[in-house]
């Protein structure tokens, strides 16, 4: 053979990964192998392949005997829409795509790669674990991701999509990731598997209701994103990347866009006049944005608030909204985590934000007070109030109490605040106030629930209107709800070059 | 699920073209006489006969091929083996959730509606009369079952591919 | 005669308006909401909104018309074809607003409307007809003896029949009892009236019809005739003049006939009358057609004559400048009507927009259309784009050109007619002349051209797939933006 020919067979070989019964069953289980993945996620023919020939280097259990090109990880650099991406893939054929030292050394050595040149980094898990043939070997090598995930975090945008199972220590690379997106039914994600679960606690549960998608993005809220496939989860990478930029130096692009009038009439009709209906809150942000450009995350988990990427005149921003349709779109303990670590992606990476506001207040109860609701809260208030992107909000109904303050108020450094003519901007909801101020004298009529329906109705003249916080200027404009748009396209415009500078400091300590 | 028989040659390419695919294979494109005139002109010359072929350019993705062949505009669509695969795993359809429901064919007025909610039906049942064009055309059920919902009144004008009637 | 409006719409109003714009005439539109980006709206020199896109409520409505030309202050009304074209009470209507209709008198309309009116009316003028009886009957005797009469085979048919029950072809006198009873039960059952009519059954029938001219001093001429036996669904596909089998004598036979029908109404203006073509050349009167027919532009390019001119100057009252002696025929024309439909699928309508459509050009061929690139083809329409037409030396020139004109004539978005096209010219039955009204009946198969598309779409799709072979073989690198990363890490 040839020195040529022994080159070309390598590859061959490596290409193969596990072997072709190996890719069967994966095709058989409904999923992908690792470099149809790439294939699929990449533009075509942009792929460059790091390290094809890497093999693992242990000697025990007969390991010596087993060698597989690659050593069940697929890296590499290639383009999507013509952007430099670093991306790596677990290859479930060769060892169940199990971590071994050398696997997590191809994998830190694209990190590197990535954070060097200020480009995202895809990965896309589909892995048994550690390889425990490897001992702390492996170990070593997940921690050797892990560290570097923080130092990359906020510099590159990181996204991790569960592609099969990702269990024990595996999972705390994703979690340490910008964005995490599970493919529905082939995905699965724990510290502890169902059997250690039983030892254990004595809890009997099948792997996809301790960790499955489904589980992840209602109930636990630790992935961002779900797939129905492993095709609808590569293009959701895509369309996920096409929203954010390369790294925290610089700005997503925009899409080219015409300008027309941008009055949308649609928005007049969304917010009842009975203050006490709810609406649904997406209404309103693709009555804003444009057409069919909302790009939800955490769509299932904690609905009482909305966040997502959306366009707006061709401009990517993060949209943060308070759901009415969801418990009056009241802030707790869920939503406000949700709230604020959206808040804080979008600030690493230049993403301007866009704030809705329709909140009756913090969710009273022993429950969410035992649960922190105070420190919990306070991330949100602390997420908003440190960001440095452009921020703007615009009150739709109503903005009561604490949460009038937390919700990107002027005076937690909006740069612009607009509210519709319905907004209600008060320290509470009128009959709430009236029983407060007028205790004396409502206990004091002959007839006190007419009393206080007479009181409340004084205070909701007085207060429950956007004109008051107009006349302080905490309201810069009271628009109509159709020239919203019009509104926040020109301020996202104005506010295209700002520069804002938190003091110098090693770095802030968010209430975690 | 694919077997090894049924497997898509890697070197194999699925080329659609309106309604219609072709296959192609690595071996048919190494036989192509095909020589460049001038840049993105060329000339091929298969099974005896010449044709004028223009390359117009990909879409940004690749998979879309723009040419003109004899004078005639091609939109074409590439699919490679992963593409074939992703079809054969039924990976590309998200959700079945069309069923055996009674979309449009064609644009058109609905003129008459046959059936009622809840009546079953048979394949090939007159569901509804919808007139395109002074034609009058007899939607017939694909399958049998139950009528569950029309979603259209008589006299209502219908865009392609809207739903028309649902079918349990 | 300063100012016409056009009832109509699409390639027919665009056809009427060039005529009249050529002779100093200037043009009002009519249009409805489907119709607002139409040509023929921007190509009048006034345009008058009817209503809501169906015919019922726009193109139809006879009041909305009159008064929309009263409006514009047209003196002329030109009905074009089809919509209210044939319709009596629109004639008289337009007659009584004091304004002129670009047509036949309301009388003639309305006679050759009939079938059993218009029978009766050139009974008495020397004019062919299917033989026959005019009463239904059930007597088989009786039935025998006509059929001896007619000559086989006959066509025995329910009087109160439709949908081909109670219908038999009868081939000899031997069939006839028993098909009868047949006949007669089968429309007993079907209708609750066993009566049948019995009439010659014309085999390998062609549509032959003869193109005539009257004016309002009595002159009358015909401009010869068309062919149009290729037909789908009873309706004209492709039609030529002259046609590939009439001798000079008995065109001059046909046209002499057409002559007296029209006499027989006391036609004016432009008409056509229509027969069919037996075997053995032996011709029956169907029907007059009181109005401009959509074939008229063969006729045209082989006479010279300007149609919707002779009908306005008709109109006004001119007589023919011309008369039989000085009409002859030059060269040999052929349409295509380019119909939105899928010759490969039943010839259903194929409705979409039109995203590609290119026309053909070059001397000796026309292309009468109301269509652009980037329209949609309305449903509530027919759905007819153009008329393709050639002009050729002699048939085989026409042919050929047309087959060119095809080729070029580019559209993609909604299924057409041409591949239909191109399908007759190539086959042999029409290249002879040997064929009849069952053309697509006995020799369309559809299959052959898929098989003809699928042939040449293989070539493009090894081709396609070549380039995006070659594309992909190219070297790909990030298209990399002056970024800040790098100036700003330094």
């Amino acid at each position: 053979m040839s020195k040529r020919e022994e080159l070309i067979e390598k590859l061959a070989e490596a290409r193969l990964g596990g072997g072709q019964i190996r890719i069967d069953k994966q095709h058989e289980k409904g999923k992908l192998t690792a470099h149809e993945r790439i294939h699929l996620l990449l533009d075509p023919g942009s792929f460059q392949e790091i390290g094809a020939l890497v093999t693992h280097r242990t000697t025990d259990f007969g390991m010596e005997n087993q060698i597989y090109y690659g050593d069940g990880v697929i890296t590499g650099h290639g383009t999507i829409s013509g952007r430099l991406v670093y991306v790596f893939a677990q290859d479930f054929t060769v060892f169940g795509g199990s971590l071994s030292e050398t696997q997590a050394e191809k994998i830190c050595k694209l990190m590197e790669l990535a954070m060097k040149t200020g480009a995202p980094l895809i990965g896309l898990n589909d892995s048994g674990g550690a390889r425990i043939q490897e001992g702390v070997r492996s170990l070593g090598g997940y921690a050797d991701i892990f560290y570097r995930n923080v130092m990359a975090s906020g510099v590159i945008p990181q996204i991790s999509a569960i592609m099969g199972p990702c269990a024990g220590g595996a999972v705390y690379s994703p979690a340490m990731t910008d964005f995490t997106i599970m493919v529905e039914g082939t995905s699965y994600m724990f510290v502890t598997g169902p059997n250690v679960v039983k030892t254990v606690t004595n809890e009997e549960v099948s792997s996809e209701e301790l960790g499955g998608a489904s589980t992840h993005s209602t109930k636990s809220g630790v992935t961002h994103l779900t797939a129905a496939n492993d095709l609808d989860c590569i293009n959701k990478i895509k369309q996920l990347l096409s929203y954010l930029p390369q790294n925290c130096e610089e700005k997503a692009a925009s899409l080219p866009y015409d300008l027309q009038t941008e009055i949308r009439e649609q928005l007049e009709s969304i917010v009842p006049e009975n203050a006490n209906q709810p609406y649904d809150m997406r209404e309103v942000i693709s009555g804003i944005i444009d057409e069919d450009s909302f790009f939800e995350i955490h769509e299932n988990y904690a609905d009482n608030i909305v966040v997502g990427f959306a366009r707006l005149a061709g401009r990517s921003i993060g949209v943060v909204a308070n759901q009415p349709m969801s418990l009056a779109g009241v802030l707790d303990v869920e939503s406000s985590k949700k709230a604020a670590r959206f808040t804080r992606f979008c600030d690493c990476f230049n993403v301007p934000l866009l704030v809705l506001v329709d909140v009756p207040g913090f969710l009273p109860g022993t429950d969410q007070e035992w649960n922190a609701i105070i420190t919990n809260g306070a991330k949100l208030l602390y997420a908003l109030s440190e960001a440095t992107v452009p921020r703007i909000t615009l009150i739709t109904r109503k903005a009561y109490g604490g949460a009038y303050d937390v919700m990107n108020s002027k005076h937690i450094g909006a740069d612009f605040n607009f509210a519709w003519p319905t907004a209600e901007i008060a320290v509470m909801g009128a009959k709430g106030a009236s029983e407060i101020i007028f205790r004396r004298e409502i206990a004091a009529a002959d007839d006190p629930a007419a009393k206080l329906l007479e009181k409340e109705a004084e205070y909701a003249e007085k207060f429950a209107n956007p004109y008051r916080a107009a006349r302080r200027g905490f309201i810069d404009e009271v628009i109509l709800p159709k020239d919203s748009r019009r509104k926040l396209i020109s301020a996202f415009a104005a506010l295209e070059n700002k520069v804002a500078k938190i003091p110098k400091k090693k770095h802030g300590n968010i209430p975690l | 699920m694919p077997s090894q028989e049924n497997k898509p040659n890697p070197s194999d390419y699925l080329v659609h073209i309106g309604e219609r695919s072709y296959g192609v294979s690595e071996a048919d494109l190494a036989g192509l006489d095909l020589i460049e005139t001038k840049a993105n002109h060329y000339h091929l010359l298969h099974e005896g006969h010449g044709y004028q072929v223009t390359f117009r350019g990909t879409s940004d993705d690749g998979k879309r091929v723009y040419l003109r062949v004899n004078e005639r505009d091609y939109e074409v669509e590439i699919a490679d083996a992963v593409d074939q695969l992703v079809q054969q795993m039924g990976l590309n359809k998200l959700n079945d959730q069309t069923g055996k429901d009674v979309f449009s064919p064609m644009p058109g007025l609905i003129l008459e509606v046959l059936v009622s909610p809840g009546q079953e039906i048979e394949a090939g049942t007159p569901l509804l009369i919808l007139e395109a064009m002074k034609m009058e055309n007899v939607i017939k059920s694909d399958g049998a079952g139950t009528v569950k919902e029309i979603a259209v009144a008589k006299g209502q004008a219908v865009d392609k591919r809207q739903l028309l009637i649902e079918i349990e | 005669m300063r100012k016409i409006l056009v009832a109509n719409r699409a390639e027919i109003a665009r056809r009427v308006m060039r005529t009249a714009r050529r002779m100093g005439i200037a043009t009002v539109a009519v249009y409805s909401e489907a119709d607002r980006h139409a040509p023929h709206v921007r190509e009048a020199d006034e345009a008058v909104f009817l209503g809501p896109s169906p015919s019922s409520e726009s193109y139809l409505v006879m009041d909305k018309i009159i008064a929309a030309a009263m409006e514009t202050g047209a003196d002329a009304i030109h009905p074009g074809y089809g919509f209210l074209s044939e319709n009596a009470t629109f004639a008289q209507k337009v007659t009584d607003a004091g304004l002129i209709f670009i047509g036949p008198k309301p009388h003639a309309i309305e006679v050759m409307g009939n079938k059993l009116a218009a029978k009766e009316a050139v009974s008495g003028y020397d004019i062919p007809m299917v033989p026959g009886i005019e009463e239904s009957i059930t007597d088989v005797d009786l039935a025998l003896k006509i059929g001896d009469e007619v000559g086989y085979p006959i066509l025995v048919k329910a009087a109160a029949g439709g949908g081909g029950k109670g219908m038999r072809i009868v081939n000899n006198r031997e069939e006839l009892p028993e098909q009868m009873q047949r006949a007669i039960s089968e429309a007993q059952s079907a209708f609750g009236d066993g009566a049948v009519f019995i009439e010659k059954y014309v085999t390998k029938p062609r549509h032959i019809e003869i193109q005539v001219l009257a004016d309002n001093k009595g002159n009358t001429v015909h401009l010869f005739e068309r062919e149009c036996s290729v037909q789908r669904r009873h309706q004209k596909v492709v039609e030529e003049a002259p046609s590939a089998v009439l001798s000079p004598a008995l065109r001059q036979q046909m046209g002499e006939a057409a002559v007296r029908v029209a006499k027989a109404c006391d036609y004016v203006g432009a008409g056509t009358v229509e027969f069919l073509l037996d075997a053995d050349h032996n011709f029956y009167f169907l029907e007059m057609n009181t109005r401009l027919q959509v074939e008229h532009p063969v006729t045209e390019l082989i006479t010279g004559l300007d149609l919707v001119e002779q009908q306005i100057r008709v109109a006004r009252g001119e007589s023919l400048s011309f008369s039989q002696e000085d009409l002859s025929i030059t060269g040999h024309a052929l349409e295509l009507r380019v119909y939105a439909e899928d010759p490969l699928d039943n010839f259903l309508p194929s409705i979409g927009t039109l995203t590609q459509y290119e026309l053909p050009t070059g001397a000796g061929i026309r292309v009468d259309g109301g269509y652009e690139q980037g329209m949609v083809v309305p449903i509530y329409y027919d759905p007819m784009l153009s008329k393709l037409i050639t002009y050729g030396r002699d048939r085989d020139e026409a042919i050929e050109m047309m087959r060119r004109a095809i080729y070029q004539y580019r559209i993609t978005g909604v299924a057409t007619t041409l591949p239909f096209g191109r399908y007759v010219c190539d086959h042999e039955a029409f290249i002879s002349g040997n064929f009849d009204t069952h053309f697509v009946k006995n020799h369309y198969q559809a299959e052959q051209i898929a098989d003809k598309q699928i042939a040449e779409e293989t070539v493009v799709a090894k081709l396609a797939a070549a380039f995006y072979q070659q594309e992909l073989q190219k070297l790909h690198t990030p298209k990399a933006k002056a970024g800040q990363w790098l100036t700003k890490r330094l």
